[in-house]
């Protein structure tokens, strides 16, 4: 055990910040750019206040399409744009421009469910008070769903997470790089079992503070 | 002043056209409290979603004050809107905010300024009588709390009218009796014109001066409410004072 540590434990430590490091950078920018189009596929929407039925559909498909490539090929296609953006087709930066465009279009179907689940009536009676269309997305919409979006939120960085593993495989760092190399390729079962019990810890993490925090934002739950 | 002329409003069904409103018309003097009663489908909703503009009335005018809101631009629309405040069955508070922020919302969203704001919010608090649930939530509030707040909150702006979607139907019989008094209390002191829709005929007995009955999307009878009630005219009249006796 303490030989283990004392061979890999430096490296586990690096990785795991790695992957740390990865998940949240592309979970900030997949949110910067998929709360936009997550509300625009929302207003947009029949019935929606700023109904668009031609917006829509092609923004659906834009993200439909985008969101079927399976990950693995995605990462692969975009290595030119990759280089383009960060000058380099490894490492975490370069892992992390196929994950912000894979987990964009994920981000923003995550916002429009939650936005759906805005009650009607409320942004009814935001109109009827003159407020803009800008004003119900800012004061109703996001604020009445904050809760289900921090719900939504812990669903994204999972993902985020898992398919950061699978950026390892080309080179990307993090917890996937190195069980693939150590153990994959090297067969080190334990460096193998030690990256996915990390992986395993960090998922736990993540889901049990968006809990709490979804918890202590819901304003429901005060009595 | 509002006035109402000749409106009306058709829906596409599967079988052909409905006609939801036809050709309503009504006049409201500064102070009126008036009831519009019906039963379900009598087209009550589609009258408060038309006079509110979340529907279009496909013709006929709506004026408060001067303007024909129908005519107004979607700007000049939105700043209108602060002359008719809405209050709803469910109440449609934002569940997220404060009492405070939920009276606030109105004025904060026309821009007025801050202190101006908080010294109303206590005003409005004060005047539907939950000045020290303030900082409260919705979730915390009662049914009956949560209806004084929608009050607070849809006379935030100063309009001339209050218009209540079934303001106590949700409501028990006690909690009813405190919101019409309060509603008749608001009316007295700030002479806002408060109109009614409703299918309650103890809540039309019980505050206002003027009513009409509508029925297939028309008024069958309109005019003063003991007038109306002692001698009512229509059939549909007739069976709305007779269920209530009834039970």
């Amino acid at each position: 055990m303490e030989a283990f540590f004392n061979v890999y434990g430096s490296l586990l430590l690096y990785s795991t910040l790695e992957t740390l490091y990865m998940t949240i950078v592309a979970t900030f920018f997949s949110y910067l750019f998929g709360v936009p189009l997550g509300v625009a596929l929302s207003i947009t929407k029949k019935g929606g206040i700023a109904s668009s039925p031609t917006f829509n559909s092609i923004a659906g498909w834009v993200v439909n399409v985008v969101r079927s490539v399976p990950f693995i090929i995605l990462m692969v296609f975009v290595i030119p744009f990759t280089r383009l953006v960060t000058g380099t087709s490894i490492g975490p930066n370069a892992g992390n421009v196929p994950l912000i465009i894979a987990a964009t279009p994920f981000v923003a179907r995550i916002v429009e469910q939650s936005l759906e689940e805005v009650d009607r009536g409320l942004i009814e009676a935001a109109k009827c008070m003159g407020a803009t269309n800008f004003q119900i997305i800012t004061k109703v919409m996001l604020k009445e769903s904050r809760p289900s979006l921090i719900r939504g939120l812990s669903i994204s960085a999972i993902t985020i997470l898992s398919y950061s593993a699978i950026t390892g495989t080309v080179g990307a760092g993090g917890l996937g790089d190195m069980a693939i190399r150590f153990g994959y390729q090297q067969y080190i079962d334990s460096v193998m079992y030690s990256t996915v019990i990390l992986l395993i810890i960090i998922v736990v993490l993540i889901q049990w503070l968006c809990n709490l925090w979804a918890f202590k934002a819901d304003k429901r739950n005060r009595n | 002043m509002i006035k109402i002329e000749n409106l009306s409003k058709e829906f596409n069904a599967n079988h052909g056209k409905v006609k939801a409103l036809d050709n309503i018309n009504l006049e409201l003097n500064n102070g009126d409290i008036f009831g519009i009663i019906g039963m379900s489908g009598a087209g009550k909703s589609t009258l408060l979603r038309c006079i509110t503009l979340l529907e279009r009335p496909d013709s006929g005018s709506i004026y408060i004050g001067d303007n024909d809101i129908l005519k107004l631009n979607e700007k000049e629309l939105r700043s209108a809107r602060g002359k008719m405040g809405v209050v709803f069955q469910n109440y449609n508070l934002l569940m997220q905010e404060t009492v405070a922020k939920n009276v606030a919302f109105p004025m904060e969203i026309a821009g007025r300024p801050k202190n101006e704001i908080k010294q109303r919010v206590a005003e409005l608090l004060d005047l539907v009588q939950i000045g020290d649930k303030a900082s409260f939530y919705p979730a915390q509030l009662s049914g009956g709390q949560r209806q004084r707040v929608a009050i607070a909150r849809a006379l935030a702006t100063e309009p001339e009218a209050l218009l209540c979607d079934e303001p106590t139907s949700a409501l028990d019989v006690l909690t009813t009796k405190q919101v019409l008094s309060l509603l008749k209390e608001i009316n007295e002191k700030l002479n806002t014109t408060i109109i009614i829709i409703t299918h309650e005929m103890s809540a039309v007995k019980a505050i206002c001066n003027k009513v009409a009955v509508i029925n297939d999307g028309s008024f069958v009878e309109m005019g003063h409410t003991k007038e109306v009630f002692a001698n009512p005219k229509s059939s549909i009249t007739k069976m709305l004072l007779g269920e209530d006796f009834r039970m």
